[in-house]
Order: structure tokens, then sequence, then C-alpha cells
């Protein structure tokens, strides 16, 4: 499935959801939460991320739990923040796309 | 373990130019994602080659993976800083184009005698005042012909190296920084400087 547009929603949802996480645990989780719907490169989450984390709405720290070195990304508030405002948007944009197909069918 | 990882992060490494600490850190944070994924895969049975191909083609060509953090990390001072460099390239080949026609000039005019070299059509006149600066340039010769196709072999064969190689060689030596700036690999791996 397509997921142009909303991977920053799912990132910031998954980061909520499972709490602080390194990218190989968010993709993990988004991959098995969503029974594979979405087949992205998982390449992707990386920038997606990085621009996450520009944008103030996570951060990161190494982490050296691990037997490799992992970045660890956490939500801050106004990533929280961005995750209600984006969830809400998403819940109108599904709502309005649910009509038509029931509308349709 | 395989080779199929570490030729993608090759490939990774190589098209993060510009990208600095970030990208350094982006390279890390790779491998770790497709180390782990390789793991996974081993500990489920998966022979290692497969295992690091699977987690390699899961994870994107390199190409798209990096234009994603270019366009992340990559503000107005890198672009500014390749802009730099593009321009620092392009002088440094105006300045190898003409160190390399003052090279063959010079061979041709060992081989066919200077008179083959400059531009003027055979039988040019010349005023007599440039012919009197031709002869001061060249008091050794013995006609107005031979004076101007000695000065004119002097202007395409510059004579005079020492100014001449002073420019390029900063100018190479500054392109140089600027560029490797682009290269700087984890572990402070660096390409040598000439």
């Amino acid at each position: 499935m397509e997921l142009r547009g909303h991977l920053d929603l799912l990132l910031l949802g998954a980061l909520a959801a499972v709490g602080p996480a390194h990218g190989y645990a968010v993709i993990t989780a988004l991959r098995e939460r969503t029974d594979d719907v979405f087949d992205l490169p998982e390449g992707t989450v990386y920038p997606a991320l990085h621009r996450l984390e520009r944008d103030g709405l996570v951060v990161s720290q190494w982490s050296a739990e691990a037997a490799r070195r992992r970045r660890v990304y956490r939500l801050t508030s106004v990533g929280l923040a961005a995750l209600e405002v984006k969830s809400a948007q998403w819940e109108v944009f599904a709502t309005g796309v649910q009509r038509v197909v029931q509308w349709a069918t | 373990m395989g080779y199929v990882i570490d030729t993608y992060l090759e490939e990774l490494f190589d098209r993060l130019g510009g990208t600095g600490a970030a990208g350094r850190r982006a390279l890390a944070e790779v491998e770790d994602h497709l180390r782990s994924a390789a793991d996974e895969a081993i500990a489920r049975g998966v022979e290692p080659i497969e295992a690091e191909r699977t987690a390699v083609d899961r994870f994107g060509p390199s190409s798209k993976i990096a234009g994603g953090f270019q366009a992340v990390h990559n503000g107005p001072v890198a672009l500014l800083r390749q802009a730099f460099v593009g321009c620092w390239l392009v002088a440094a080949l105006a300045f190898v184009a003409i160190g390399l026609s003052g090279a063959i000039a010079y061979a041709f005019g060992r081989w066919f005698g200077i008179a083959f070299v400059p531009g003027d059509a055979i039988g040019s006149t010349y005023t007599l005042d440039r012919c009197a600066d031709f002869i001061r340039f060249h008091p050794e010769a013995v006609t107005c012909a031979a004076a101007a196709a000695a000065h004119h072999f002097d202007e395409v064969v510059v004579t005079e190296p020492p100014p001449v190689c002073s420019v390029p060689a900063p100018w190479w030596r500054c392109g140089w920084h600027a560029d490797t700036r682009r290269w700087e690999a984890p572990g402070g791996r660096r390409p040598k400087a000439p």
C-alpha cells in the first residue's frame, strides 16, 4: 500500500505506542502491527526519522545496550502535538473516503 | 558474513557526500539495521548470503535512501560548497587545457620549427614599429618574420613556468580541501591529498 504523505504519521504513532525505539524496532513494530500491509522500502524510514528530528518532533541519542550502537528515537512534546493534529486530519480523510466507498458499494 | 551488506554500505557512503556528520550517523544506523535484519534471518535458518541479500532488498536502493538523507541534511551551506567545488573543477580543467595546449604547441615547435606554431598567415607583413617590437623581444632573429614567429611562439607556449604554475597549485589544493570534506568517512578515512 502506498505510504506517501502518511509515513510521518505512522512513525510518530509507532513511537508514541512503543516508546523510545531505534529505527529497526520502529519498522518491525509497524510491520507486525499492520500485518505487513505497508510494503515500504525500510530504508525510507531513516531519512524520515532524521527529518522529524530536524523539525523537533523527535529527539535521538546513541544507545550501547545492544551489541551494536543504536540510535534511539523519542517523541518530543512538539511531536506529540503534531501526532494529534495529523491523527485528526487522518480521521477526517479516512472518514471521507469511507463514506464514498460505502456509497459506491 | 558475506559481502552484500558491505557493498551496499560502500555505495551508500559514496552517495552521502556533503552530509558530513549526519551522513556518518546515517551510515551507522543503516549498518545496524541491515546487520540486525540479516542476523534475525540467519537465526531463522536462512543462508547468510541470502539473509544479507534480502535485508538489502527490503531496505531499498542506495540512491533513493541517500537522496532522502541528502534532502534532509543538505542545507544552503552544503549547496554553496558544492557550487564552489563545481566552479573550482571547471577552472582546474581550464588550467589543464591551457597547459596541454602549451605543451602541444611546444612539441610542434620542437618537431616542425617555431614558424609552424604561430597563427599569422604566410605572407603577412608588419609595420616598422611592430617589427622593431619583435626584434626587441628577439634580437637574435635575423629577419622580421623570424622575430615575429619567435614572439608568437612565446605567446602560445608560456616560457615562464613559475608564475603560471603558482596559480593552479594553490587553486588545486584549495578545491581539494573543499571537495574532500564530502568524503570524510567513519574513522577519519579520507583520500590522500595530492
